[in-house]
């Protein structure tokens, strides 16, 4: 059965069953939000990376993250987020297409089956051109609402490739169940592709310049098992040029 | 006996058998026009109009403990606060006219007695846009002792914008820190828009830095336990301070555990 101690985790950490994974100097060069527009309703930022959990090993049923330290370039006072990530869909500006992706999970929580509602951010996979145009969502809310539509959003030029907004929400929705269409309008010879994620972090928090920040995750309550295919993104929430390295420990549990 | 959260192993155990609330959102606080206070002593805040309503859970869960609370706020210094929300009063500036709230709630605590909370955290709070130049309202409130009649005045500024908010805890007659229940509002001037008087019973604070902050929930390691659980069904509303308000969005993660 799963570990339900401190201890036993710690033994199954001392009897080999760890993971250390190091982002070493995960980097991103400076670039335009994809929303060019926003301004106070969308956070805008670079991704860092990215961690796949690989084929488990014999004698482990999933990977629980325990503890991360990190040093980043992006200054004190910038967020540093790593979060679970599930593709919602992508939306590809030239023709345009949608093609649709998962949507939010059904976990266990509190002991009810539930569909967990995410944080949502759209992503530049491939450049935008220099005149994108503009982009609508159409997106499924917290409470299953469907049809919720965002406002127009004026695409970033140029957005580079790992630039991410998060998406503008209509009030007084506050989370993502899926993105079901998304469109373009405008620009002029537009292309480039942007993926949704649902994320669901598990962490969020302050970067450091000078010294080293570190995040004893099982303390901030954080218990979450990872199998294979799992995806952890790494974000900063900056479009400056920046660069994060660190490591996030993961022990190996049973089944 | 179940595991009613005593140790990190029992977070461990109820966390891994029925399952951690982990949840993060959006939300966004338009304002037409940045505001200022126009008196000393209120802070500017906003009152996010998104808000979180607490799964219900299945028994042999019975609630859930506060573990981490972060949130990112774009452009702002100051801290924000995810908290439980008591409507002590309101005034409708159109008429003057005041309409009764609750009194701060009472809840028990681990292994306490139920009391009635305080609100050291007391809010105005515009929930409908107003007309009014410099208004000054005026609260007569019952103080941390329930000793009524008090009384405090806070200036606006001029048309006040829905979802600001101004913090009045230091308008608060001389010894007093608290405020338990609101028996009347009145407004000097205006013709329309409306204000709630709030008790806030936050769950955490968290600090901001710079622009596109960034709010850490400490550590239960750290941090001394939030004085309670929650229920299903319980409303989260989420706020953050600043020198001046213009609009602002944020991002916030938090980590419930299950109690049993």
């Amino acid at each position: 059965m799963p570990s339900t101690t401190f201890d036993g985790l710690l033994a199954r950490k001392l009897a080999g069953y760890e993971r250390n994974v190091s982002f070493m100097r995960a980097y991103q060069s400076a670039g335009a939000a994809v929303w060019a527009a926003s301004s106070t309703d969308t956070f805008n930022g670079m991704r860092f990376g990215t961690y796949t959990v690989p084929t488990l090993e014999a004698g482990v049923d999933a990977y629980v993250p325990t503890m991360m330290e990190w040093n980043a370039s992006i200054g004190p006072g910038i967020t540093f987020m790593v979060a679970e990530q599930i593709s919602l869909g992508t939306l590809s500006l030239a023709t345009p297409t949608f093609t649709d992706g998962s949507s939010a999970p059904t976990r266990t929580v509190g002991n009810t089956s539930t569909v967990v509602p995410g944080f949502c951010i759209g992503e530049v996979t491939t450049a935008l051109n220099a005149t994108p145009g503009n982009a609508t969502v159409t997106y499924v809310d917290q409470d299953n609402n469907t049809a919720e539509t965002t406002r127009s959003l004026t695409l970033g030029a140029s957005a580079p490739v790992g630039s991410f907004s998060s998406l503008p929400l209509n009030s007084p929705d506050w989370g993502v169940r899926d993105i079901t269409t998304a469109t373009r309008t405008g620009g002029t010879s537009p292309s480039g592709v942007i993926q949704f994620w649902w994320l669901n972090p598990i962490y969020v928090g302050p970067n450091a310049t000078i010294s080293l920040l570190s995040a004893d995750l099982l303390g901030l309550g954080t218990v979450r098992r990872f199998g294979t295919g799992a995806q952890l993104g790494l974000f900063g929430f900056s479009t400056s040029t920046q660069g994060v390295y660190g490591h996030i420990d993961f022990v190996g549990d049973s089944a | 006996m179940a595991n009613p959260l005593r140790s990190t192993d029992d977070l461990i155990a109820n966390a891994m058998q029925y399952g951690s609330l982990s949840s993060s959102g959006y939300v966004y606080a338009s304002l037409g026009t940045a505001q200022t206070t126009t008196a000393g002593g209120a802070v500017t805040w906003h009152r996010f109009p998104q808000t979180y309503t607490v799964p219900t859970p299945t028994s042999p869960v019975t609630g859930w403990q506060v573990m981490s609370f972060n949130m990112a706020v774009t452009g702002s210094f100051g801290i924000t606060v995810p908290c439980i929300e008591t409507v002590l009063g309101t005034l409708t500036v159109s008429g003057n006219s005041f309409a009764a709230g609750s009194s701060m709630p009472s809840r028990a605590q681990y292994g306490g007695s139920s009391q009635q909370l305080n609100a050291g955290l007391v809010m105005l709070h515009v929930s409908g846009s107003m007309t009014a130049t410099t208004p000054t309202i005026t609260v007569t409130y019952a103080n941390q002792d329930n000793t009524g009649s008090r009384s405090a005045t806070v200036t606006l500024p001029t048309n006040a914008q829905v979802n600001s908010a101004y913090g009045w805890a230091s308008r608060l007659q001389s010894g007093d820190h608290a405020v338990r229940s609101v028996s009347n509002m009145s407004i000097s001037a205006g013709t329309a828009g409306t204000v709630r008087v709030l008790g806030l019973t936050p769950l955490m604070y968290g600090m901001g830095a710079n622009t596109t902050t960034s709010l850490d929930g400490l550590p239960l390691s750290v941090k001394a336990i939030p004085a309670f659980s929650l229920a299903g069904g319980e409303t989260i509303a989420f706020w953050t301070s600043s020198a001046t308000t213009s609009s602002r969005s944020s991002m916030w993660h938090m980590e419930l555990a299950p109690i049993t």
